[in-house]
């Protein structure tokens, strides 16, 4: 599903002595089966724009286009955004607190039965959600509240995950998880994005950006600074520095050794292109 | 959720900010028993005019008190129309099986309206005006006699600054929760009253489980910092009494006899 935003504005409590502007004039281009990672310093209107995409919030304005039959804003008692809802899969950061039924499975079935979808039905697609996250079988019928953090993170995704939605917003899905976790989440989502999925990524963790994301996203405090590869972000450290983000760690040391002398057309940022310009001494890409 | 404006402290520096909150909290309780001493024109007059003057000193909008209305307005009507419709007397205008419009519901319904409003805007007032951790200190201060008589007042203001405390963030786990459960199907607005009900469940469950979590947490962040009630604790934010505190408390003491007065004629 293609998603296109066009000058969107949101005002957080409008007309309240407590308003506050939070997106001002944001523009993007979405293609299908992209990844995307939306980054930027905290408060930067990060989370706005991600409860936009499936209607939790609607543009002040601007429109947003989801796919071909959502255009918002919408008014929620005219058109459904049951659909929309179920297209756009929404896991928020630190999901786990979304949990409340008595066992795994049944948590994992709750996203779809709302849906309408039939016990059965509901099941098939928990348990395929269920796999596709690594929960295993034995852990169904236990209680999420006696999992693991890890664990319950997984079973939270599995919820989203079984609605089988086309574009999946993840907002920090690794934050708080040891490096192993991090990793394994991470692979899984580049996994469901190479069979199809769309996925859009708000993080602070560079790293991730630069081994996963096809292009970035930069938000500063509710507009949009630019939009480029993850190869083009990294090379402008001032820009970097300028909107408090980081580099990765391979980028920062390739820098350091081109600053002692290192012929270096390109700055790296996965170990993968570093190793590249190590063995053949030149471009990364060929 | 973030539509209460109840008990939403609005930043400020005005001479209603400055005062003492326990002047503010003790002239909001004695204002709203004076209010069921009202019983004519010109002492809701008066209760009007010192509501008005608490708000200018404020220099808070006066919309933002109107919409301290809108979540009640419906019980208010609902309040007056009762009074308005069943209530006898000597002049009846109207009637009609147990409907009776009366010269006595009339005046009656118009009051009790007036008191609605007089009640919400002094209260809206106090919480605009102060913040809750304020509040909480003020009432620790006032019950403080009642230590005589082996109260724990300490420990009551404690658990009600900590309560006062965690309600916005209590609120913005319930918004956070909404949401998520919102993107997994759940709607909390739409159809019948049972499905509404129904739909409350994967929001209050979650809101305990993390509720109990935090409290735990807190219990021991309080010990590991060595935590200790009492006398010996001295205060962050100690109260200071001003001379318009004083000024203020005459205020409203001679308020009493003007009221009675008044009520007289």
């Amino acid at each position: 599903m293609d998603v296109h935003g066009k000058q969107i504005g949101y005002v957080y409590q409008k007309n309240t002595p407590f308003a506050q502007g939070a997106l001002h004039n944001v523009s993007f281009d979405i293609q299908d089966g992209d990844f995307v990672a939306i980054v930027g310093h905290t408060g930067s209107g990060k989370s706005t724009l991600v409860k936009m995409l499936n209607g939790l919030l609607q543009p002040d304005e601007g429109t947003l286009e989801l796919g071909t039959d959502y255009q918002l804003p919408v008014d929620p008692k005219q058109v459904s955004l049951r659909t929309l809802r179920q297209k756009v899969g929404l896991v928020f950061q630190f999901p786990e607190a979304q949990l409340f039924e008595e066992t795994v499975l049944k948590d994992v079935m709750f996203g779809p039965k709302n849906f309408g979808l039939s016990e059965e039905e509901a099941k098939k697609q928990a348990q395929q959600a269920l796999e596709k996250v690594g929960i295993h079988e034995e852990l169904y019928d236990r209680s999420p509240f006696e999992l693991s953090g890890g664990q319950m993170r997984r079973v939270a995704i599995a919820g989203i995950l079984s609605l089988n939605p086309e574009v999946l917003v993840l907002d920090e899905p690794a934050a708080g998880l040891d490096p192993w976790g991090h990793q394994e989440m991470m692979e899984l989502f580049q996994t469901l994005n190479e069979s199809g999925m769309t996925i859009l990524l708000v993080t602070h963790d560079m790293e991730d950006v630069s081994q996963y994301a096809k292009k970035v996203i930069v938000m500063d405090q509710g507009e949009k600074i630019t939009e480029m590869t993850p190869q083009q972000l990294f090379q402008d450290q001032e820009f970097l520095q300028n909107y408090h983000l980081d580099e990765p760690v391979v980028t920062q040391f390739a820098r350091q050794l081109k600053e002692w002398g290192m012929p270096m057309p390109q700055l790296p940022i996965t170990l993968e292109e570093f190793r590249t310009i190590l063995t053949k001494g030149g471009e990364p890409h060929e | 959720m973030n539509k209460m404006l109840l008990g939403r402290y609005v930043p400020g520096n005005s001479f209603m900010h400055r005062l003492d909150p326990r002047v503010k909290l003790l002239a909001s309780i004695y204002f709203i028993i004076l209010i069921f001493l009202c019983n004519n024109v010109w002492t809701y007059g008066v209760m009007f005019l010192v509501v008005a003057l608490g708000i200018t000193l404020s220099k808070i909008k006066w919309s933002t008190f109107f919409k301290g209305l809108k979540p009640v307005i419906g019980l208010i009507l609902f309040t007056v129309l009762l009074q308005l419709l069943f209530s006898g007397g000597s002049e009846i205008y109207f009637q009609w099986g147990m409907i009776t419009i009366s010269k006595e519901g009339i005046q009656n319904a118009i009051f009790i309206f007036l008191r609605f409003v007089l009640i919400i805007f002094i209260s809206t007032l106090l919480t605009l005006s102060t913040p809750s951790i304020a509040i909480a200190d003020a009432c620790e201060s006032l019950l403080r006699p009642l230590e005589k008589l082996h109260v724990p007042v300490h420990e009551f203001a404690l658990m009600l600054s900590i309560a006062l405390r965690f309600v916005p963030t209590l609120m913005d786990e319930t918004d956070k929760i909404m949401d998520a459960q919102r993107a997994r199907g759940v709607e909390f607005d739409q159809g019948s009253l049972f499905q509404r009900i129904k739909a409350m469940v994967p929001l209050l469950i979650p809101l305990f489980v993390s509720s109990f979590n935090r409290a735990e947490e807190l219990a021991d962040a309080m010990e590991a910092r060595c935590y200790q009630g009492g006398d010996q604790r001295t205060k962050y934010r100690a109260l200071h009494w001003q001379t318009k505190d004083t000024w203020t408390i005459i205020f409203f003491i001679l308020l009493c006899p003007l009221i009675l007065w008044l009520g007289r004629l």
